[in-house]
């Protein structure tokens, strides 16, 4: 036997050729570096991006990305949210904070005290208002002034409030540039509910993109950006002064 | 293997050459694109009548004039009363509707810098008119209370929409003297229903 017709078990032509051992390798690597050329340019990009995406997993390619840490905001301090720049000082809560508003017989409206200034050169009238201040962990907040199911108190930062221009208790959803204003985003609170001691404030950020509805460029996307605690003080229900006999 | 590749390559040489010249035209056509001005904000630009405090500007909606301009820290509706950090620039307005939904909807107050305040906590009475009656009514905007360079006061049908249609354009003098004046004026600017007819 000389071999020729055992291919497996005897060398035969070159070294390259061989299929067993060391020198069988190189044979190996060629042919499949061969057939990789023949394969169809897709094939090959697809394969590419597959290897690439698997490679990333010991380094942490496919975990849940981390969110990042809110940073703690102090009382007063200017935050910087995007459109507008704004300031947190004080929270209270009343069953009638003002002439404005309703009173309440259960549940009471609850009030964030702050300033807000646009940093935009134009009026700011797509709600970002609104949006830029959230509470945390509170029970039976009114998802919005156009819906009054009250919210589970996991999901009370998408109950959303109504802002107030301070000084005339009137409501404000337009931001225009160049002021600063003394504000009071306000969520009402139904059924036999307590006043809290404290509640946390959430800050959202938003982020300037286009629309993917409509043509044009818009303030999106909040995300939470920092929080703060703050005492709630209770203040004595506004009453109607008495008409003169 | 040099050999190998050599000839993937060569195989694919016309594939990846018109991948090269497309990426290249693409790339070409970015930067023309954005060189060039938006061809649609050009074409659907409003239409701008200058008009003078006093002079009637035609507008596709109906013809109106400024009669008056004053400020002050306060105005009063017949349902509330608004103060403002800045300062309140309340016009008079003569306005004669040509279409059954025309009205002054859209009132902004604009400077030479690029800023611009629109109606937001202020107000328009100048709504629900008839056509062909006149009405007098009054828009309100707030703004800072400080002069204003190139300060010019736009009147428009509608809010919402920009494209194409007209506007009055009226130039106002908000300089540091008319500034102090109205930021100091307390006494409440009121703001009542529009007046139909004459």
């Amino acid at each position: 036997m000389t071999g020729r017709g055992v291919p497996y078990a005897v060398p035969v032509g070159n070294a390259g050729e061989s299929t067993s051992g060391a020198a069988a390798a190189p044979g190996r690597v060629r042919r499949a570096f061969s057939d990789l050329a023949k394969r169809p340019l897709r094939q090959l990009a697809t394969w590419a991006a597959g290897v690439a995406l698997l490679l990333t997993a010991p380094f942490g390619g496919w975990a849940d990305a981390a969110k990042p840490a809110l940073a703690t905001a102090e009382a007063k301090q200017v935050i910087h949210t995007g459109p507008l720049d704004i300031t947190i000082e004080r929270i209270s809560s009343s069953t009638r904070p003002s002439k404005a508003f309703t009173a309440l017989e259960d549940g009471q409206y609850l009030m964030v005290f702050g300033t807000v200034k646009s940093t935009q050169p134009t009026t700011l009238d797509n709600g970002e208002l609104a949006e830029v201040v959230r509470l945390v962990g509170v029970d039976g907040l009114q998802k919005s002034n156009l819906d009054s199911r009250p919210v589970p108190v996991g999901e009370s930062t998408t109950a959303k409030p109504l802002g107030y221009y301070v000084v005339d208790s009137t409501m404000m959803f337009e931001v225009p540039p160049l002021m600063t204003f003394e504000v009071a985003w306000v969520w009402q609170r139904t059924g036999s509910v307590t006043p809290p001691a404290s509640v946390q404030v959430e800050i959202e950020k938003l982020t300037f993109r286009e629309s993917s509805l409509e043509d044009s460029f818009e303030w999106l996307d909040p995300a939470p950006m920092a929080h703060l605690r703050l005492p709630v003080t209770v203040k004595d229900p506004y009453v109607d002064p008495k008409p003169a006999s | 293997m040099s050999s190998g590749w050599r000839n993937w390559f060569a195989g694919r040489g016309r594939s990846l050459g018109a991948g090269a010249l497309v990426l290249a035209a693409l790339a070409v056509g970015r930067v023309v694109t954005d060189q060039l001005p938006d061809a649609k904000a050009v074409g659907s630009a409003p239409i701008e009548r200058v008009a003078q405090i006093g002079e009637v500007a035609h507008l596709r909606v109906g013809d109106v004039k400024v009669v008056k301009v004053q400020g002050g820290k306060v105005w009063s509706g017949i349902v509330e009363a608004k103060t403002t950090p800045g300062m309140w620039v309340v016009a008079d307005i003569e306005f004669t509707p040509r279409r059954d939904e025309g009205a002054i909807s859209l009132a902004t107050i604009r400077d030479d810098a690029g800023h611009e305040w629109s109606l937001g906590r202020g107000i328009s009475t100048c709504k629900l008119g008839i056509p062909g009656v006149p009405m007098t009514c009054q828009v309100a905007v707030e703004v800072p209370a400080k002069a204003m360079s190139g300060a010019e006061l736009v009147l428009r049908w509608n809010p919402y929409d920009r494209r194409w249609d007209d506007q009055a354009v009226i130039p106002l003098t908000i300089d540091d003297e008319s500034a102090a004046t109205w930021a100091k004026n307390e006494e409440p600017i009121k703001i009542p229903l529009a007046k139909v007819g004459r």
